[in-house]
């Protein structure tokens, strides 16, 4: 059994002690009652305004680019484009099964934009990473909705992510590990090449003390000469 | 903080809270779902006071953990929640509610099997959904030293299951 099944049947068993959705449902219902209308107004209104953002975006240049380009990554003007579209894009999604299949295709994209952003020497942040393994986390969720061969396939693809993911991370550790060393390296270089031009500058200024000098006495013979 | 942001805290945080008293009341789904009730209710009145630089998980928490001990005390004076948590894996009430087949009831006992931080962790993360930042502000550690410990605990996990 490997971690990631392990972990699996670990977070299905905590799933087992959720709540209710009905429960869920009645206690918003009270809290709503209890805030005001408007609060939880202003939440609806927030997804609708996003949601035509997106629509109208997409039908640009820009949200096609924002959307297909691998450029676009979280370091990136135009990625709350991208994110705003896939929103919209999840929002369409009708049954379980799209639903899946569209989380796991964002997934692969938020994985391919890690890629881009480490072959690019780009810095990974912590929330880039944070977000990456907690839509894995919500995406083993979302999976258990699904008849038994359609959630196979799709853990199956999970799991794959998972491991690109993780062998990116550890990528990006070896290669901190080995630009910290090439650092090193050309510190060291430097260090050489400063230590060469000082004594270059040192000879130069002897070559030219002497050359004063030689040019000192050159003039004095020719004094001698005359004065001769 | 500004009670308009409420209601993304309550989303974020209800599983949590709902399976954080769901484990300590012996998995009774209906105590479980009164407590919640009230704790979010007691946390929606003391939310302009939360000051958001501490771990909103911590505040909920310490709500939660309050609010049952008041609770359990009524019924048991003298009641200690720590004792609760420590048995968690040995109560049959709560592996009869969850466990509902030979499988699971074999990673219950095998976790129970586990030293009492690693079964703690086990527990944190993957049974009441708590992220390795808010473990890590809970029990002092760094959150990428938990991931390793983590990682520990599964193989430690796979070797106590075969066994049997």
């Amino acid at each position: 059994m490997t971690n990631w099944l392990l972990e699996r049947k670990l977070k299905h068993l905590g799933q087992k002690a959720d709540p209710s959705p009905a429960f869920l449902r009645s206690l918003e219902k009270q809290l709503k009652q209890k805030s005001g209308h408007g609060t939880w107004w202003i939440q609806g209104w927030k997804v609708a305004v996003g949601g035509l953002t997106a629509v109208s975006l997409m039908s640009g240049a820009t949200g096609v680019y924002a959307y297909n380009s691998e450029d676009v990554t979280p370091d990136h003007p135009l990625y709350s484009v991208r994110t705003a579209l896939e929103t919209v894009e999840t929002s369409m999604a009708t049954n379980p099964e799209q639903k899946a299949r569209v989380g796991i295709k964002h997934l692969e994209r938020r994985v391919k934009e890690q890629q881009v952003m480490q072959s690019k020497h780009k810095p990974v942040t912590k929330d880039v990473i944070k977000n990456i393994e907690t839509s894995l986390d919500s995406q083993i969720d979302e999976n258990d909705a699904l008849a038994t061969s359609t959630r196979q396939e799709m853990d199956e693809k999970l799991g794959t992510l998972k491991e690109q993911h993780v062998h990116l991370l550890k990528q990006d550790v070896v290669s901190s590990t080995e630009m910290d060393a090439e650092i090193e390296h050309l510190n060291t270089k430097i260090e050489h090449l400063d230590g060469q031009r000082k004594s270059s500058i040192q000879k130069g200024e002897e070559t030219s003390k002497n050359k004063h000098r030689d040019e000192g006495n050159r003039r004095d013979e020719k004094q001698q000469e005359k004065n001769d | 903080m500004d009670k308009k942001h409420f209601p993304d805290f309550y989303r974020e945080h209800v599983k949590r809270v709902y399976r954080f008293l769901f484990y300590r009341v012996g998995g009774k789904k209906e105590v479980a779902e009164d407590l919640t009730q009230d704790v979010f209710l007691k946390a929606f009145n003391a939310f302009d006071r939360y000051d958001p630089a501490i771990s909103a998980t911590s505040w909920i928490l310490t709500i939660a953990r309050n609010h049952l001990i008041n609770q359990l005390q009524k019924e048991r004076p003298g009641v200690d929640l720590e004792e609760i948590e420590n048995t968690l894996w040995d109560r049959d009430d709560v592996q009869d509610r969850l466990a509902t087949n030979y499988d699971e009831r074999r990673l219950l006992d095998a976790v129970g099997k586990l030293d009492a931080e690693s079964a703690d962790l086990v527990r944190k993360k993957y049974l009441e959904g708590w992220s390795y930042e808010d473990i890590a502000a809970e029990v002092g550690k760094n959150a990428g030293a938990l991931r390793v410990q983590a990682h520990r605990v599964l193989k430690e996990l796979k070797k106590i299951l075969k066994q049997k």
